[in-house]
């Protein structure tokens, strides 16, 4: 049995159920074992996420709250690809409700047509740090920064701010960056001198000239997060541009390798639901969930990364709240979503061809 | 005819549909244009990364040959159960995910690598081979990729080759050298030609590899696809750059029908 | 005399032996990498291990998740390299065995597949099986691969069938048998090993492959290499070298098995 042919089978289901009224109806929802009615219309909802621990963790907590809650049945898929999203409502064939994002793709997906505003008379966007936008709802954020192996660069051997990732002949070793712009300009313009609170907008051309003075000592410009760790471990580079949650999980795992909690780009992740969605509601329902504070807390305990309500704050382990960047801190840089949408191809394209020459 | 019939409705069915729309996209679908054409044709980065895919695919493909042709001559001599256990060894990269072998090229091609590693122990110098994060580690990703291809393909018109040739050749007391360059070099160029297009247009294809094997500068046109059709979602970009790419296989097979006198597979029998 | 000939043509010389001796090491470098890997422990990939220990196979085992998709990548590749071997083993038996016309075009059509980048064609059967509401379906998995493993059969397949005697099938047929008898009782049986090479390869193929099955494949329908890709966005779990090595042990098992057989026939 597919997903795909249970859910086009839930349609004429739930007609039935309407046209033969609600004594019928009643019927139906108790032959299949569900308390009511209510309940018996919101089919399975599918909710599409990054997959690996992450999701694993969100399943175990905001997940699983949920379907304790309502009864309703959340089927967990994994790679929420834009291509995939705009191909299921292009041709009307949808497969995900529910779907973990990135800010600035859901800007432009929402644009173009691919996902539903958020309900935010469902979604309670009290208290969040990190602002909610028209087509999704952030959950929690995750900062970048710098990685390094301290066996190998021990205290004061290793940068501790961008302006010192920069500077090579202090601190001499092979620096590893990603292969896109994202992030790489907001640390360009930070080593050149800029207030991570006066980033935007992003001076682009200042950010271009900035990396051109480190494009030399750059042994790898990384494609994938999971490279930005096996790389340090395997002695192939020396600094790194990577995340506090990849950090912490590979030093539980016993590897040598730190990370600076200064200077951190935090950006936030975000749920979102798609455009058309036959369960919209319990869809929206499903993302409040994952803005209840004590979910988001439960949560970031197992992974590490920071919740997107500050009332979550106070539900964290304290070694993981010791752990988190922070957010008033004037070196801690938020990335505008927003610039990235309005910007984001363009400078791509540049950044590529920067890339290549 | 009947016989082909089945093949005929599953590929028109399931392949020229489907891509005959890739086509009517890449001319701007319902509001025909040629926009993105010409952005292709202006743009630097277009035309430096089909430079660079051409190069890389025409590199790698020599490599598979060079190292392909002796593995299949190799196996075409032993008696067919050393066969059969040799031809499994070359299918073994299949099993492994492209993701861990890319980790695993890692770890024997870096800096502190196995190979390096191994170099500054029996020289006892200092020092190291970069053989990763450039073009030659995107090259032996690839070659890694594409032997068994290549591999089979020479295999499979190797075996077709009769003993008698050589074993005339061998009576009327030529050489090796003489029987392996005059006969059985050129009996096998079918199956050597049909490796060289294949191997050339999957590495045309490929993008996993050079992203986590390749430098900075290795970027490939289908990275440039990939990143159309799921990042920005300009599809009718991606579908014009897969015309063009689509338009290169086209050439070389065209190149490679006539220095076989017609023929791309040997449809003729 | 005649015999010794025969060998002598036949031993390649030590600098081809060299060199496929090398390409051979080549091949088998990264699994031997990847094997150790995989008696690890932890949750992050790590060369050499610190430790030794079966947590990832347990892991492997435990999460239904990753036996499930390799029951579906199973399913799909033995279905589509028996769909494919079918329709291709039967294209290319006539393209080899008769004359009709604008053979050699079609013949061109039908090996195209393989000379278009996967990425397009895994972008245009997205779309078009959602028209066709067959999107996450097995059996619209089944007909991509086919589709992608069909030209192979083709090409191994034609150049096995010119090996074949024709005076055999002319024989059988004067003798009174029909086509069908023929095809059956004197071509398949004579074709046999390029029957189990190109299945095997259309097999491999459908097995490996990642591109298409990312968009093709739903939510339950998940294939083994798109559950390795899907999670990579922030870690590649080192189970992934649990399943390589096993895949590579079974297949070296039932490889090693069936060439034994063969020896005793």
């Amino acid at each position: 049995m597919t997903t795909t042919k249970d859910r086009l089978d839930a349609p004429t289901r739930r007609d039935l159920l309407r046209g033969a009224g609600a004594g019928a109806g009643a019927l139906g929802a108790m032959a299949a074992g569900l308390p009511t009615l209510a309940i018996a219309q919101d089919g399975p909802i599918v909710w599409v996420a990054y997959g690996g621990s992450t999701q694993e963790a969100q399943k175990k907590t905001i997940v699983a709250a949920f379907m304790a809650d309502t009864g309703i049945e959340v089927i967990p898929a994994s790679g929420p690809d834009l291509a995939k999203l705009k191909a299921q409502v292009q041709t009307g064939n949808l497969e995900w409700d529910v779907i973990g994002v990135i800010g600035s793709q859901a800007i432009r997906a929402g644009r173009a047509g691919l996902l539903e505003k958020m309900d935010y008379s469902i979604v309670d966007t009290a208290d969040l740090d990190i602002p909610p936008l028209e087509y999704c709802a952030p959950y929690y954020s995750y900062g970048g920064g710098i990685g390094y192996d301290p066996a190998r660069h021990p205290e004061g051997r290793h940068p501790t701010n961008w302006q010192e990732f920069w500077d090579v002949e202090r601190f001499p070793g092979r620096r590893g960056l990603r292969n896109r712009p994202d992030e790489n300009l907001e640390m360009a313009l930070m080593a050149d001198g800029v207030a991570a609170r006066d980033l935007y907008p992003l001076d682009v051309d200042r950010a271009f000239a900035s990396l051109d003075r480190i494009k030399p000592h750059v042994s790898h410009w990384i494609a994938g997060t999971p490279q930005t760790i096996s790389l340090l471990t395997q002695n192939e580079i020396d600094f790194v541009f990577t995340y506090s949650g990849r950090v912490e999980a590979a030093q539980r795992d016993g590897q040598s390798v730190a990370y600076v909690y200064e200077n951190n780009i935090v950006t936030g992740a975000y749920v979102a639901v798609t455009r058309g969605s036959r369960n919209r509601d319990a869809a929206m329902r499903l993302v409040s969930y994952f803005l209840k504070p004590e979910l988001q807390a439960a949560f970031c305990n197992i992974m590490g990364y920071g919740p997107s309500k500050s009332t979550a704050r106070a539900h964290l382990e304290p070694e993981v709240l010791a752990r988190q960047p922070d957010l008033q801190d004037p070196g801690t840089a938020i990335t505008d979503v927003e610039w990235w949408a309005e910007n984001g191809e363009a400078v791509t394209t540049r950044f590529k061809t920067w890339l290549l020459t | 005819m009947r016989f082909i019939a089945p093949a005929l409705v599953l590929l028109v069915a399931a392949f020229l549909l489907p891509l005959l729309y890739v086509v009517y996209l890449s001319f701007g679908g319902s509001s025909p244009s040629l926009e993105k054409y010409a952005a292709i044709a202006t743009e630097p980065l277009y035309r430096q990364v089909l430079l660079n895919s051409v190069y890389i695919s025409v590199v790698s493909t020599g490599l598979t040959l060079l190292l392909g042709y002796p593995i299949a001559y190799h196996l075409e001599a032993q008696p067919p159960r050393r066969r059969t256990v040799l031809m499994i060894l070359v299918l073994m990269p299949f099993w492994t995910s492209i993701l861990v072998k890319s980790f695993a090229f890692t770890v024997i091609l870096g800096k502190s690598g196995i190979i390096n590693s191994f170099l500054q122990w029996a020289t006892g110098m200092e020092g190291h081979l970069p053989m990763l994060f450039n073009r030659f580690g995107v090259v032996v990703g690839m070659t890694h990729f594409l032997l068994p291809f290549m591999v089979f393909t020479v295999l499979a018109s190797l075996l077709t080759q009769g003993p008698e040739l050589r074993r005339a050749a061998n009576v009327m007391g030529a050489t090796r050298l003489t029987i392996f360059w005059r006969i059985i070099f050129p009996l096998s160029l079918p199956g050597v030609m049909a490796g060289i297009l294949i191997c050339m247009i999957m590495s045309m294809a490929m993008f996993i590899t050079p992203a986590l094997l390749g430098g900075r500068g290795d970027l490939m046109i289908s990275n440039l696809v990939e990143f159309h059709v799921r990042d920005t979602l300009d599809w009718e970009m991606a579908s014009a750059l897969a015309v063009c790419l689509l338009a290169i296989t086209g050439v070389f097979c065209i190149g490679i029908a006539r220095v076989r006198g017609g023929q791309l597979f040997g449809e003729e029998g | 005399m005649a015999r010794q000939t025969t060998i002598e043509e036949r031993v390649p010389s030590a600098a081809t032996r060299l060199i496929a001796w090398l390409g051979y090491a080549f091949l088998l470098m990264p699994s031997l990498v990847v094997l150790p890997m995989s008696f690890g422990t932890g949750t992050e990939f790590d060369f050499p291990p610190k430790s030794f220990s079966l947590d990832l196979y347990r892991e492997y085992f435990s999460e239904p998740s990753w036996v499930a998709s390799t029951l579906t990548s199973l399913q799909v590749a033995a279905a589509s390299a028996a769909l494919s071997l079918l329709i291709g083993g039967l294209a290319a038996y006539g393209i080899v065995r008769y004359q009709f016309r604008g053979k050699k075009l079609l013949t061109i059509f039908l090996l195209s597949p393989m000379l278009v980048p996967t990425i397009v064609v895994a972008l245009a059967l997205y779309l078009y099986l959602g028209i066709a509401r067959a999107t996450g379906t097995t059996w619209g998995l089944i007909l991509c691969h086919a589709v992608v493993c069909v030209p192979y059969v083709i090409v191994t397949m034609m150049a096995g069938l010119r090996q074949v005697d024709r005076n055999l099938e002319i024989a059988a047929t004067i003798m009174g048998a029909s086509w069908f008898g023929v095809l059956t009782r004197v071509t398949i049986p004579l074709l046999r090993p390029t029957i189990l090479a190109s299945g095997l390869f259309a097999f491999l193929i459908s097995f490996d492959e990642v591109v298409i099955s990312f968009f093709v494949s739903g939510v339950r329908t998940q294939t083994l290499p798109v559950k390795m890709y899907s999670t990579i966005h922030w870690e590649i779990s080192p189970v992934l070298a649990a399943v390589s090595s096993l895949l590579t042990i079974l297949s070296l098992g039932i490889c090693i098995l069936v060439a034994a057989l063969q020896k005793e026939r």
